[in-house]
């Protein structure tokens, strides 16, 4: 349990240091002044040719491959003598480079140290599936990830294949599109994911997810290339590396997913004899949420790990080249840098210049390597030309954008910029001094005056006009500076606030900030205010080009809008992340990720609960609602009403249209707590007497465990129009006798005109009877 | 003066009335009526003279039982008129015994005998009249009380299967 938050602690981007003293900006250098260089990036070496110096390589038994145009000395120079020099140079000053040492902010690896890894609990293995044993006394740190922690399994059918089953980090986004598309399938030169399912993992005391995966027997490719090993062998593992990585990138981009998960610490050998060389798992995390910034594209790495979305192929390359620069070098070339060091290294220099250090074991893949550290995605090798280039044929140079360079540095955060990115990059670190320098004309004017480029100035200007014209606006500097920032650099993360990011990695980020209690708020801050619309505007295709995304984003504002159950946050939660298990209370330790575990995890939830508690809650709404592909918002509309009955009607519609639909058919614990909690729908039907016949059929039903049949008793629209017809005659009836008893009441006194009227006519009407009969008898007696 | 009949309403789109339609007029006795009265009781008056002396004396209580009475159906009048006639009806089949004129008719009327007779018939009609509706009074309470309690009853059996909710229902 431990683990988790502490495997998150590490991932925290620590806040640059915000000096006021440092963070301010100054335009003091002229134009005919030497530009300072960053304090934390060496000297670029000199380009010269290979030709020029004509020195023999001191390794003489390592094949030395240069690049066809570093041979011929036409094109653009790639290498230069003291560099290629400096290349085959044996190490001697710098200590050897030793990828497990965990950096503060995982600029080289977000691995745990020795000693950090999976916990052992003595106890009998978790069964997953029916089929495979995981045996939480027997972690094997070694093939741990950075997010989830590897333990050995047994495969009860075929207990002679060697498997490991990796346990995610409770709640953490796994990547369930590429699972469920790659799980059982064998794919060229990626570690083979068979299986997956969910178990009661004691070390966490809880339900969890676990990927079975074949247990690659030969260990890291890293540990192979940091051995004594002679160095021809290790060539020849990089060139088989390469290799399988490309192939297994190109097998995964067949099938319609990325990898984002390159790094050294994450190739390994299949067999022991290490000829099989499989890029390990990537599913166990968000998209490049465990990789450390060197792996990254400078915009990517510029983002937080959670936020850095799907992105493209050329990603993938790019982790590729980076990774096997590390793995070509006998040292590390930026050994010491943190983060913000390496990103401004790179967007300096260039990426392969500050990855790609002297002491490289052979300078066979230079050329690979350069081609795919393009920091300009356009320009970055694709795979055909890595094809061709493992094909032995000359690859075109590719000519680089020329870069927006200022004559006049322009000092900020101890930095002297000469480009808008780097400059955008550090002024999103140290915001509240980055906001002072827009307002007070100090950027626009070294726009003008140092990169001399008027449209950027009039369109930072015009990003001051837009703001201040809104005068209603919340927090315009925040807003301000983030529209300016991605008119320096509009290639780079969203950046507002504490948050940067993609807008396609807002889900992963929100479940993730969730997991670990974080900045939700502004978050949500982000959805309600439409900023990823700003990010969407600044990008070449504008807002027409991400007509999805742009879409999803104001549906996610729908929700949030909506403050009952079944919309929020939560929902945003689940909408945007489809493998996030329900965090509802009720479902207590259990680990529902997919709809049809629900009902069956309240079923047995339901001996431990109140059985006035109602079984639905904000996280179950949101839940069901993401999940169930049915339209359930009129069930949510009613549940959240006032009335206990409408809304105790509304649970159970849901539950039962869920039942119907997903199973199973004998839900006795659920049946017997909707069924508790009817008694505001049977009050919905006046007759007392068809009251007293739903309870007594209520318990039949919940022994049958039937939901749709405790709806339809409940819900009978015969009995509720028989029910309503007889409560409406009956309320005639009743009014009518009213009526008559007020009538006969107003006329019965003895005063009253009615009385007296007819006493009177009683009167006479017996003295005329009285008459007739006399003058009768009067007349008859003569 | 009787109104005169309304026409019949003209083809068209029926125009709503101005006013609520007043109630039915009390049918006055015409002039013509009146004067045709006056003839016949002259008539009367010389064919009959006895008799209608006679019917004049004896009924008088009746007379003014019709004028005191202020109620429009004029229930005391019915009742004293009733009793009275029984009382002056002997009287004046012996005054028509002895024949038709109008000393006859005086000795009848002014008879001391015939005359309590034919008062004592009214003032007995005048107590029928005094007695009778406090009892038919009573009569009507005991009855309305019976039927309230069953009509009651009828709506507590309602309210015992249907609720108070019968009650609280809107009216029609």
């Amino acid at each position: 349990m431990a683990d988790a938050p502490s495997d998150l602690q590490t991932r925290e981007r620590p806040e640059p240091p915000i000096n006021e003293a440092n963070g301010e900006a100054r335009l003091d250098a002229p134009a005919d002044q030497p530009v300072a260089l960053p304090e934390i990036v060496d000297e670029p070496a000199t380009p010269a040719s290979v030709e020029a110096t004509g020195e023999p390589t001191p390794e003489t038994e390592v094949p030395v491959d240069l690049p066809p145009e570093v041979m011929e000395g036409g094109g653009e120079p790639i290498l230069s003598a003291a560099e290629v020099e400096a290349i085959l140079a044996p190490p001697e000053e710098e200590p050897p480079f030793e990828l497990e040492e965990v950096e503060a902010d995982g600029v080289l690896s977000t691995l745990a140290q020795d000693g950090d890894g999976g916990e052992a609990v003595v106890g009998p293995p978790v069964i997953v599936d029916n089929r495979y044993e995981v045996h939480p006394s027997k972690p094997i740190p070694e093939l741990d990830s950075p997010s989830a922690r590897a333990y050995e399994a047994i495969d009860r059918q075929n207990p002679r294949v060697e498997h490991f089953a990796l346990v995610p980090i409770p709640g953490m986004p796994i990547r369930k599109r590429e699972i469920d598309d790659i799980v059982g399938h064998t794919i060229p030169n990626i570690l083979p994911l068979l299986d997956t399912g969910v178990g009661d993992w004691p070390i966490y005391g809880r339900e969890t997810q676990f990927l079975i995966f074949e247990r690659p027997m030969g260990g890291r490719v890293l540990t192979a290339l940091r051995s004594d090993m002679p160095d021809y062998k290790k060539i020849d593992i990089l060139r088989a590396t390469v290799d399988a990585i490309r192939n297994g990138l190109q097998q995964l981009q067949f099938r319609g997913h990325l990898h984002h998960a390159i790094r050294p610490d994450n190739i390994f050998f299949m067999d022991e004899g290490f000829t099989q060389i499989v890029l390990g798992e990537f599913v166990s995390a968000p998209p490049s949420f465990d990789q450390p910034a060197a792996f990254e594209t400078i915009e990517r790495a510029m983002a937080m790990e959670a936020g850095r979305g799907v992105g493209l192929v050329s990603d993938d390359l790019y982790s590729f080249g980076a990774t096997l620069a590390f793995l070509l070098q006998r040292s590390n070339p930026v050994r010491g840098m943190n983060k913000e060091q390496l990103l401004l290294a790179k967007m300096m220099n260039t990426s392969y210049q500050t990855l790609v250090g002297r002491h490289l074991l052979t300078p066979r893949f230079l050329e690979l390597m350069r081609g795919l550290l393009q920091d300009d995605p356009t320009q970055r090798w694709t795979f055909d030309l890595i094809e061709q280039w493992a094909h032995g044929r000359r690859v075109a140079p590719t000519q680089s954008t020329p870069q927006l360079r200022s004559q006049r540095p322009f000092r900020f955060g101890n930095v002297d910029h000469v480009q808008p990115r780097s400059l955008a990059y550090v002024m999103s670190q140290r915001r509240e001094t980055a906001i002072k320098l827009i307002r007070d004309g100090t950027l626009e004017t070294w726009i003008l005056r140092g990169l001399e480029d008027k449209d950027l100035a009039l369109s930072v200007q015009g990003r001051v006009d837009m703001i201040d014209a809104q005068k209603d606006l919340q927090d315009p500097d925040e807003m301000l500076l983030t529209r300016v920032l991605l008119v320096l650099d509009p290639v780079s993360p969203l950046s507002y606030k504490t948050l940067s990011f993609f807008p396609e990695g807002w889900g992963d980020m929100l479940a993730i900030e969730m997991m670990r209690e974080g900045d939700i708020r502004t978050l949500a801050e982000v959805v309600a205010r439409e900023i990823p619309r700003i990010w969407f505007e600044a990008q070449p295709g504008g807002i027409a080009g991400s007509f999805i995304e742009e879409t999803s984003f104001q549906r996610l504002k729908l929700y949030l809008q909506k403050t009952t159950p079944g919309y929020g946050l939560e929902r945003c939660l689940y909408e945007s992340n489809g493998s996030i298990p329900c965090k509802s209370p009720l479902v207590g330790t259990n680990c529902v990720v997919v709809i049809e575990d629900l009902l069956p995890v309240l079923n047995d939830a339901e001996r431990g609960v109140d059985s006035k508690q109602k079984p639905m809650d904000r996280h179950l709404a949101a839940f069901i609602a993401a999940r169930a592909n049915t339209d359930v918002d009129v069930f949510l509309e009613d549940f959240s009403d006032k009335d206990e009955a409408i809304s105790a009607m509304a649970i159970l519609q849901l539950y039962s249209v869920l039942q119907a639909k997903y199973g199973p058919e004998v839900l006795l614990g659920l049946a017997r707590w909707i069924g508790g909690q009817a008694g505001p729908v049977i009050r919905l039907f006046h007759s007392r007497d068809t009251r007293r016949e739903l309870e007594a059929e209520i318990p039949q039903i919940v022994r049958r465990g039937s939901l749709p049949e405790l709806l339809d008793l409940l819900d009978n629209a015969e009995t509720k129009a028989k029910d309503q017809n007889g409560f409406t005659a009956a309320v005639a009836e009743f009014q009518k006798a009213e009526v008559e008893i007020t009538d006969i009441t107003a006329n019965s006194r003895p005063g009253s005109y009615k009385v007296q009227h007819d006493s009177r006519k009683a009167a006479a009407i017996l003295s005329i009877l009285v008459t007739m009969c006399v003058v009768s008898i009067i007349i008859m007696t003569r | 003066m009787a109104r005169p009949p309304a026409k019949p309403a003209a083809k068209g789109p029926a125009r709503p009335a101005k006013a609520a339609p007043a109630p039915p007029a009390k049918p006055q006795m015409g002039s013509g009526t009146l004067i045709l009265w006056a003839v016949a009781f002259v008539a009367i008056m010389f064919l009959l003279t006895g008799s209608v002396i006679l019917l004049l004396v004896g009924m008088a209580p009746t007379i003014v039982a019709y004028l005191i009475d202020r109620t429009p159906k004029k229930f005391a009048a019915w009742c004293v008129g009733g009793m009275n006639f029984t009382g002056v009806l002997p009287s004046m089949l012996k005054f028509w015994d002895k024949g038709e004129n109008v000393r006859n008719a005086i000795a009848v009327a002014f008879n001391p005998f015939d005359l309590t007779v034919m008062y004592g018939a009214a003032a007995f009609g005048w107590m029928l009249y005094q007695a009778i509706p406090p009892v038919v009074a009573a009569m009507i309470a005991v009855s309305a009380q019976h039927r309230i309690a069953k009509l009651r009853a009828r709506q507590r059996e309602l309210m015992k299967e249907w609720g108070e909710a019968l009650a609280l229902a809107p009216k029609d």
